[in-house]
């Protein structure tokens, strides 16, 4: 029974602690259509709050057990919504109401919308209907698979028991030699994640472990779904959500359980969400981006790498060109309170293996002294040649890269979309930069460091990538029409009501 | 070089599409690049709808073979060739007995030689930690050598748990 129901009460729960911020941020209102459609990104958002949130507290030597990851999710989720209805209460009185609608309204409401959809959204529902069965059946397959690949037990599922073990930091497997190669300072977002799994179920299954990724997965692509549905049509996010849940790389990588593509699919909900931001200049977006990008900087140390780089190209972009009718200082200010924020959400790890002492393998510090860097000048080719090969053999990434490249090119070459298409291009070149960097820095030999990594050290920017995709490939077909996209009803205020990109016509609530 | 024409490829598809659709939506001819989304959305549907039904129909077959396997075999697939019956039963031992976390050296040193093995003993012997010095070790965990060596080199050994010739564990009296 509990292995039955204990995850079914972990899904809910993150999704209560998402589905909370979000209403906080405003991102959806009351309704079951409102909430149904926001699930995916509810569960990113929860698991990504409510682990960030625990990994703080272990950090300060709190035990993070099931006892406090319940009263974390309620925290959060019943926080959210009073300040949700907080603000409501004051601002907007309608908001502040809950109405009970009756049972069969929605079904009734569902059905008419299935009838007289159009073509376009019929497609969509093909699509996500087939994709709804792919995923049951995939959960199916996922939760009998063996763990067999190294760094899944050997470094995540491992410090995934351990959470589940001592419920608090135990200090002395991150501090011993003896278990360097775990690579204790890996950041904790994913054994967390696993914990959270193992202690529903009561114990350290790592068979049905494989399940947990995939709904993460379909989580994720609920979420691009839901996100990209505010500035793409329907007949375009459709076949590139489903294209995104056939795509090898990822979806084969993920069920080795490794860390990269985790922290890829948050680090490309993030982006766009940015992305969103640069164009629409709705708060709210940037908000909900930090936290995810924080969550892909709490999965993997690449994720830091590429967040970083983003954000230096957001900056530059934020400076060079600014929003239509914004000052430059007055554009900047958000944009660095939230990488503040951002700061202060990923802080609490690297805080506490600073002050134990743990050092990654990775020469940080040196890699960016130029004596040290002209030494390894001989490894950035054959690292660009098996970088460029990894995401250019098309068996295994389905175009996605030459889609985003030529999406970026026809961006640039429309006046209106020039900046967004910069960000994409850029914070995909960036990332794929800090990659390169860390080939050349990293200690060990570049032979064995390509052909056990390079597959999978490419996902990050590749996903960044596939970000623009979503985002061009919907500005480019609304520049075009100009006409509105999104349906009005999905968001309460601040809505973006015509092409994003070109110069977003906002009812500013902020 | 191939890169670049398929990105050629996706721009010209695009404009080419921009054409095709004119009459029915004349504002597009202003727009040659706004088809270059239509392409690269009918693309992904191609690729999608031809890769689905590949990956799809083979999950069933593939769930029902690897139900077959024993929950146990799965569990260990990572090293099915170590003792894990025995790693199993010694990690039982020293949580039963101890009743609480502790240490352990692993014996004989020639099993740390093997990177897997050693790697994969100490994520089966979790939650105990190993250490890499002896006089540190609650228990000794000998693996293919037996406590025979051990006691005859006289070390203080409190109780012996025998598993099988050659598999054993030994709570050390030092130990809690």
């Amino acid at each position: 029974m509990r292995a039955e129901l204990g995850p079914i009460a972990l899904i809910g729960g993150y999704c209560f602690a998402g589905l909370g911020v979000l209403a906080s941020l405003r991102f959806i209102r009351l309704s079951i259509g409102s909430v149904v459609a926001a699930l995916g990104l509810a569960f990113m958002v929860g698991v990504a709050v409510v682990l960030l949130s625990g990994i703080a507290l272990l950090c300060v030597g709190a035990p993070v057990n099931i006892e406090v990851l319940g009263s974390l999710m309620a925290l959060i989720g019943l926080g959210g919504f009073g300040f949700a209805w907080w603000q409501a209460s004051w601002r907007r009185p309608s908001w502040a109401r809950i109405r009970l609608w009756p049972l069969m309204q929605p079904i009734r409401q569902a059905v008419f919308v299935v009838r007289g959809a159009d073509a376009e959204h019929r497609v969509a529902a093909g699509v996500l209907i087939v994709l709804s069965v792919f995923s049951v059946l995939t959960y199916r397959w996922a939760r009998v698979q063996p763990l067999e690949a190294w760094d899944a037990w050997a470094i995540w599922a491992r410090k995934g028991t351990l959470l589940l073990d001592y419920s608090h930091l135990p200090t002395a497997f991150f501090t011993s030699p003896v278990y360097a190669f775990m690579h204790q300072d890996y950041p904790l977002l994913l054994p967390l994640y696993e914990a959270s799994w193992f202690r529903v179920i009561g114990s350290a299954d790592t068979q049905s472990l494989h399940a947990w990724f995939w709904v993460l997965f379909v989580a994720f692509l609920w979420a691009t779904a839901y996100v990209s549905s505010r500035v793409v049509r329907p007949a375009i996010w459709a076949p590139l959500v489903g294209l995104l849940a056939v795509t090898p790389e990822v979806w084969t990588q993920l069920m080795t359980m490794y860390a990269d593509v985790p922290m890829g699919l948050y680090l490309m909900i993030g982006v766009l969400l940015l992305g969103l931001w640069i164009t629409g200049q709705r708060r709210r977006d940037l908000v909900l981006s930090m936290v995810l990008l924080a969550a892909a900087a709490s999965t993997k140390n690449e994720g830091v790498t590429a967040v970083v780089s983003t954000f230096a190209v957001a900056l530059i972009v934020t400076l060079v060109a600014p929003a239509p009718g914004l000052a430059r200082r007055r554009a900047l200010v958000p944009l660095l309170a939230a990488i503040a924020a951002f700061a202060g959400m990923v802080a609490p790890w690297r805080l506490w293996l600073a002050v134990h002492h743990i050092k990654g393998d990775m020469p940080v510090a040196r890699g960016f002294e130029p004596s040290f860097l002209l030494e390894h000048t001989g490894r950035i080719q054959p690292t660009v040649n098996a970088l460029f090969s990894e995401v250019t053999a098309q068996s295994n990434w389905y175009y996605l890269l030459p889609m985003g490249l030529a999406l970026v090119v026809a961006g640039l070459a429309t006046p209106g979309l020039r900046r967004i298409a910069v960000f994409y291009g850029l914070a995909t070149l960036g990332a794929f930069i800090m990659v390169l960097w860390g080939y050349v820095i990293n200690p060990n030999g570049l032979g064995w460091l390509i052909a056990t990594s390079a597959s999978r050290t490419v996902v990050g920017p590749m996903l960044i990538a596939v970000a623009g995709t979503f985002h061009l490939a919907g500005a480019l077909l609304t520049h075009a029409f100009q006409c509105s996209t999104p349906d009005p009803s999905r968001y309460p205020s601040g809505h973006a009501t015509a092409t994003q990109g070109v110069g977003v016509r906002l009812e500013r609530s902020e | 070089m191939t890169l670049v024409f398929q990105v050629l490829g996706f721009l010209a598809g695009g404009m080419a599409l921009v054409r095709l659709l004119a009459q029915g939506a004349p504002r597009l001819t202003r727009y040659p690049l706004a088809g270059v989304g239509m392409v690269v959305a009918l693309v992904g549907g191609v690729l999608f709808w031809g890769h689905i039904w590949q990956i799809g129909s083979g999950l069933p077959e593939s769930t029902r073979t690897a139900s077959l396997v024993s929950s146990f075999a799965a569990q260990h697939e990572a090293d099915p060739g170590a003792n894990n019956a025995f790693l199993e039963w010694a990690r039982k031992e020293m949580l039963g007995v101890a009743g609480s976390r502790g240490t352990y050296y692993l014996e004989p040193a020639k099993v740390l030689a093997d990177p897997l093995l050693s790697l994969w003993s100490t994520y089966e012997l979790l939650p105990e930690r190993e250490t890499s010095k002896l006089s540190e070790a609650e228990w000794i965990v000998f693996y293919e050598a037996g406590p025979h060596l051990a006691i005859k080199q006289g070390r203080p050994l409190e109780k012996i748990f025998h598993y099988s010739s050659g598999y054993a564990l030994a709570l050390k009296s030092n130990a809690r």
